[in-house]
């Protein structure tokens, strides 16, 4: 083989990997707002849907990023917040928080009305608990209902600590999950309202 | 002009793939269990096909003999990764279905035998008839495949209800052994037709 032969072998793979990478960068920037938006649409809407009401507009449009945080990295953590609106007003945000539950993060949707300032409505999206224990917990509405309505600044803590939320009996430790993700999701409402809201 | 005909109608029936050369069965006998993911997947295909076959067709002259499969599937895999985005873009739930057989079907054998044994020797119009033909008749195969598996499996087509009321399905032909028995009896049958069409074509002659 000569030294030709081998040149051109190498020039000719590195110029198809190269145009072939290319074109595909460039094919994924095209999609990429698309698939975010079927992604949050697909997940994210069934929770949405079941806790916000009285809108007009499409709230999986209607969302903004904001940095909420660093991660241990000293990455940015990135919230999505979704607003829900009535004639052009925001009527609602909803945004999701995390809390430690027996078995990884718990994801919950929490939905704040405005302009009042109290909770709207609360569903869990991601989880990995036990289906027939904690996940029939993170599902119930005697469970869920229970935050319902509860100004902003109440402490969403377990009534054995003071708070106002009673456990699922038999899954105390999804139910603590719950609140600390509720807990934490209303720190980040408090520390970045001018950001939500602006 | 009849060659293109020819090369085009050949992937309709002679070899027609999957059912003639039994290459890439393990999406085939995967996606089948209902019509939609096997037109979806099929769409995906053909648009892969197109694409390989004509650009190693374009570049036949050029890609070196030594690195060309190396070649042919970078440039397969970029139309795959292609499909995929878009249909993650804008047929989520066709994307949720298909999952792992979308990026699998960068070594589907009909996609890369076309480029190897026809796209990197003809001219460009032969390989894209080519292409359009095989990719047509995949889609075909694994249409006929999956409607048979949907409406016997659970009386649907397309997911709409066909068979009568009382009819409570069959599960065993959606699961991977019927599937098996499903491609057996279509080979069957069209081995039993070819025959009936050879030997009245010997007859003419």
């Amino acid at each position: 083989m000569s030294f030709r032969d081998i040149l051109k072998m190498i020039v000719v793979l590195t110029i198809v990997s190269g145009v072939c990478g290319g074109g595909l960068a460039v094919v994924k920037m095209a999609t990429a707002e698309q698939i975010e938006y079927q992604q949050i649409k697909n997940i994210k809407e069934p929770a949405l849907k079941a806790i916000l009401s009285g809108y007009d507009n499409d709230p999986v449009s209607d969302r903004k990023k904001i940095v909420t945080g660093k991660d241990k990295k000293g990455k940015d953590v990135v919230t999505t917040i979704f607003y829900a609106k009535k004639g052009g007003e925001v009527i609602a945000v909803a945004f999701e928080a995390y809390g430690g539950g027996f078995e990884g993060d718990i994801g919950i949707m929490i939905a704040i009305k405005m302009p009042d300032e109290v909770l709207d409505g609360i569903a869990a999206t991601t989880h990995s608990e036990t289906p027939s224990v904690g996940g029939v917990a993170l599902n119930s509405p005697n469970f869920l209902d229970q935050f319902k309505g509860k100004p902003v600044g109440e402490n969403f803590g377990l009534s054995s600590e003071g708070g106002v939320i009673n456990a699922y009996s038999g899954a105390t430790v999804s139910s603590v999950g719950a609140s600390k993700a509720i807990k934490s999701g209303m720190e980040i409402y408090k520390k970045f309202k001018s950001e939500i809201l602006g | 002009m009849s060659r293109i005909v020819k090369e085009f109608t050949k992937g309709l029936w002679d070899e027609i793939p999957p059912f003639r050369f039994v290459l890439g069965l393990c999406s085939v006998l995967a996606v089948t269990t209902s019509v939609s993911s096997a037109v979806g997947l099929g769409g995906g295909v053909v648009f892969v096909l197109i694409m390989s076959n004509v650009l190693v067709s374009v570049f036949r002259k050029i890609i070196p003999d030594k690195v060309r499969i190396a070649v042919f599937i970078v440039i397969i895999a970029s139309g795959v990764i292609i499909v995929e985005l878009v249909m993650q873009a804008y047929f989520y739930g066709l994307y949720q279905v298909l999952g792992i057989w979308i990026p699998l079907s960068v070594v589907n054998c009909v996609v890369l035998g076309r480029a190897e044994a026809f796209a990197r020797k003809e001219s460009v119009v032969l390989a894209l008839a080519d292409a359009l033909g095989m990719g047509i008749g995949f889609t075909i195969s694994l249409t006929v495949l999956a409607a048979l598996r949907e409406i016997i499996g659970v009386g649907t087509f397309f997911g709409i209800s066909v068979m009568p009321e009382w009819y409570i399905g069959f599960p065993y032909i959606i699961k991977p052994p019927g599937a098996f028995v499903c491609l057996g009896i279509i080979l069957g049958i069209m081995n039993v037709v070819s025959a009936r069409l050879d030997a009245k074509k010997q007859q003419a002659a």
